[in-house]
């Protein structure tokens, strides 16, 4: 994507450019993976955001939008500047309405030189003959009835209608930033946004810190994500190095609340409370911890790998396992308040990584199989099993790990 | 049914209500008013059908659906926006959520959603009488169709609750799900059981058997009705300091255990335990006040005992025709102040007169010479009090005795009787414990010639 670069500053080794790019041009230029940014969800019913439709279609001022990119991706000519890959830093929920605006444009556009009579359609007959269409890039037939009656009323021709996004955006361009400062300028510029869920923001974080983070220091580290396989079925297959996404976000909560944590029935119960948790985002939501946190997931998972084979990556690879362990790791950093919460992780590499016959898999896998799968719940039994034995390794209370007791706790 | 069929297409088909392809749904939004909240439910709309699709993924690909995270968030919405929603069954959308949730995160590895289900091995049966524990469940590991599991769908968040902390085999919560959002037949917002099909209907049976494994767990199956009204005392009962009120200890202690009772039926038992004291009390006191400090002869311990040696319901009526005889209040006896007390019962506290004489009847509270059967109505201030004693007696025996030939009270003929309803609580709450606490409380506060001694010592041989 091209533009023109209106001002410039510099901070440290990085540089700030103040540009200006057509919002075609940016919309059209978003990154392949761009649709699995899970950003429609909660936001539906955000005000602004529904607002932007019609700044789009009045030709009015969308504040700047921040991106990042990489010195090599950046090239300037003069005023001009040309992009070949970025990030978004600030305004990924704006960007993903933004993309949907354009298409919902696009669909009457294209539609209405075969069926001018979409004009006079009701918002019922938009919904039952758009929905489908408008639901695969995430817009709604409540925006599309909004462009429509911007035609049927005059103020805009068909032809207007291409020519909005030929408007120039602003945009704020981040280019030689060490990992650390572009981790936590997001983290910065993300902690205003108060109304989205924790998780949801947990989420939306961290999908954009992985992809930071892997550049340099870990490559062979990789994310699955829900759309393309199970979580269920994720650990059976999985190499070492991937992860399934909510997974990691389930034990980054687990983590953070001490206990383990099922994330499904943990939403149910908590159900519409806007609860946000600051203690993660002040504590956990640090470059330290999260660069701590992918080190200790990828330094187990070879460490298993190499002692126990495929045994250790499918253990390793399940979200009971994953919630457990962090859980247990979570409760010790708040029992421990004065120290940080990477401390923890620390601590978990240092008494088992040297020694992992202490997690006895084997027996593990054993006990585990001879539950009555008619009496117990396997998920809960499972979890707090790794999540009790692993605790008590960590707090020295005991030397090897007996899983039998583990999960004969849970019996009774 | 084959596993997923269980899982998905219920839901699937209670969700669809909330899409423009419903007709419930266009006739609401033709009602709506303004331009808002079309906008807004034609979002709701599209979330939801959105949310159908991923749902029918899931069903399509065998898979357990993991995220339930945007359905949870529309319920939640959804409710808050369109309370008025016409003849939709959030309720069990939530509770199929619910198990659902559960079954995804308890699943072990390889379950498998091809497998089929014999759903005609359980029926879900409605409980025409509430159990107080609101949930419960019961796995046997060997015979599955011996597990059951009671629900309460008019609590979800303690029925969520349940679900989610309880190591219910799924199992039976995929028999559960199989019985939730059936086309044309809602749920209630009641008590339901989940329970072999053979006992389908046979509502009494049911009850019995899971009434009995709740009760083998320490837990009770009956709504505990509470008595926590102050003691009822006239405002003329002045306790005098200095008085010999030692003479009460015992009775001073049954009393504060009886204030410390919470139970309408154990603190009837403990204020009778006080009115079985004094009846018995009442002669010898008698005769005590009668010897005025004369020594006690053999011959005195002999009409002693004699006095005590009636039959109990003749003692009280004794210790009670005592009783009405003397001042409540100045100018006013006691006879006068309990009659008055039962009038007020009807119209003011229990409106259908004929509860009261069926509660008389089942009571067999008779007339004293010809024994026949008393209404309401025929309750006179003269001969109150061998109604009245009847009426302490008979409740006390009906709580006491369990024959069969006899009215037995209990926490359910006491509140919901098939006939009378809870006449029989009404009667206790307004009559016979405030009665019974003011006589109680006067005997023991002023000094009277019926429970209160004249000395401390009984004198056997005179000293000088």
């Amino acid at each position: 994507m091209k533009g023109i670069v209106l001002d410039k500053i510099t901070e440290g080794s990085g540089a700030c450019y103040l540009v200006k790019i057509k919002l075609r041009d940016y919309i059209e230029s978003l990154p392949e993976d761009y649709k699995d940014y899970e950003v429609q969800r909660e936001i539906v019913a955000n005000v602004y955001l529904d607002n932007l439709i019609q700044t789009v279609l009045e030709e009015k001022h969308i504040p700047s939008l921040v991106l990042v990119s990489e010195s090599e991706n950046f090239q300037i000519t003069g005023s001009n500047f040309e992009v070949s890959n970025f990030k978004i830093l600030d305004g990924l929920q704006r960007t993903f309405r933004l993309k949907s605006i354009f298409e919902t444009i696009r669909l009457l556009i294209n539609e209405y030189p075969n069926n001018p009579g979409i004009l006079n359609l009701s918002k019922i007959q938009l919904s039952k003959l758009y929905k489908s269409q408008l639901e695969n890039f995430g817009g709604s037939s409540i925006q599309l009835g909004k462009v429509v009656e911007t035609v049927k009323s005059g103020k805009k021709s068909i032809q207007d209608l291409d020519s909005l996004f030929d408007k120039y955006q602003w945009f704020e361009i981040w280019t030689g930033l060490s990992e650390k400062s572009e981790v936590e300028k997001m983290l910065v510029l993300n902690a205003g946004h108060k109304p989205v869920k924790t998780k949801h923001q947990l989420e939306l974080l961290f999908r954009n810190i992985i992809p930071i983070l892997q550049k340099r220091n870990y490559k062979e580290f990789s994310v699955k994500r829900e759309k393309e396989i199970s979580s269920t079925n994720f650990s059976k297959q999985r190499v070492v190095g991937q992860f399934h996404f909510s997974s990691l976000i389930t034990a980054l909560l687990s983590f953070s609340e001490g206990r383990p944590l099922t994330s499904n029935i943990d939403l149910i119960q908590k159900k519409q409370s806007d609860y946000f948790d600051d203690k993660i985002f002040d504590e956990l939501l640090k470059y330290e911890f999260l660069d701590e946190f992918i080190n200790t997931l990828l330094s187990f998972d070879k460490a298993l790998f190499q002692h126990y084979g495929n045994e250790g990556t499918k253990w390793f690879g399940r979200e009971t396992t994953l919630v457990g362990f962090f859980a247990a790791a979570g409760k010790l950093s708040q029992e421990n308040e004065s120290t940080l919460p990477q401390n923890s992780l620390e601590l978990l590499k240092e008494k088992l990584l040297g020694n992992p016959d202490i997690l006895a898999l084997d027996v593990f896998e054993r006990v585990r199989n001879s539950q009555d799968l008619a009496k117990i719940n396997i998920g809960t039994i499972n979890k707090r099993a790794v999540y009790n034995g692993i605790y008590d390794i960590l707090t020295g209370r005991s030397k090897s790990i007996v899983w039998e007791k583990y999960f004969k706790n849970e019996e009774s | 049914m084959i596993t997923k069929d269980i899982l998905y297409n219920n839901l699937l088909r209670l969700t669809r209500e909330f899409t423009i392809d419903s007709v419930s749904f266009n006739t609401y939004f033709d009602l709506l008013q303004n331009a808002t909240r079309e906008d807004h439910l034609i979002l709701m709309s599209e979330r939801i059908s959105g949310i159908r699709h991923e749902l029918e993924t899931s069903h399509t690909n065998n898979v357990l659906h993991e995220n339930f995270e945007d359905l949870i968030n529309w319920i939640s919405d959804f409710r808050v926006a369109y309370l008025d929603f016409p003849n939709h069954r959030m309720d069990e959308i939530e509770l199929i959520v619910s198990i659902l949730t559960k079954i995804e995160a308890e699943a072990p590895d390889g379950f498998d959603v091809l497998l089929d289900v014999n759903v005609d091995l359980f029926c879900l049966n409605s409980l025409p009488k509430v159990i107080a524990e609101r949930n419960f469940y019961f796995v046997d590991q060997n015979n599955l169709s011996e597990s059951f599991i009671l629900i309460d769908i008019s609590d979800l968040t303690a029925l969520n609750a349940f679900i989610t902390t309880n190591q219910i085999s799924i199992q039976l919560l995929l028999h559960l799900t199989s019985k939730i959002g059936i086309a044309n037949s809602p749920l209630n917002p009641s008590q339901y059981v989940l329970i072999k099909t053979q006992l389908n209907g046979k509502n009494a049976l049911i009850r019995s058997c899971i009434s009995l494994h709740i009760l083998k767990t320490g837990k009770h199956i009956h709504t505990a009705h509470e008595y926590l009204t102050r003691p009822s005392i006239s405002p003329q009962r002045l306790i005098r300091i200095g008085d010999n009120y030692q003479q009460f200890n015992d009775t001073i202690i049954i009393l504060s255990e009886y204030n410390h009772q919470r139970d309408i039926l154990d603190k009837y038992m403990r204020l009778y335990h006080v009115v079985e004291n004094f009846m018995f009390k009442y002669p010898l006191v008698g005769m005590e006040r009668t010897n005025g400090g004369k020594p006690f002869s053999i011959r005195d311990f002999q009409r002693m005992y004699n006095k005590i040696d009636v039959s109990e319901l003749s003692a009280l009526n004794d210790f009670i025709r005592a009783i009405t005889k003397i001042d409540y209040t100045t100018g006013t006896k006691f006879s006068s102040f309990l009659f008055s007390k039962w009038t007020a019962l009807h119209p003011g506290v229990i409106a259908n007169k004929s509860h009261l004489d069926r509660l008389l009847a089942l009571l067999k509270v008779e007339t004293k010479k010809t024994k026949k059967q008393i209404k309401f109505d025929d309750v006179s201030e003269n001969s109150f009090d061998y109604f009245f004693s009847q009426l302490i007696y008979y409740y006390r025996n009906s709580l006491v005795h369990n024959r069969e030939t006899e009215f037995h009270l209990t926490h359910d003929t006491l509140l919901t009787h098939d006939i009378i309803g809870d006449t029989a609580k009404l009667v206790l709450e307004h009559f016979l414990i405030p009665c019974i606490e003011e006589i109680v409380f006067f005997l023991i506060i002023e000094q009277n010639p019926i429970v209160w001694y004249d000395k401390s010592k009984l004198t056997l041989w005179n000293e000088a």
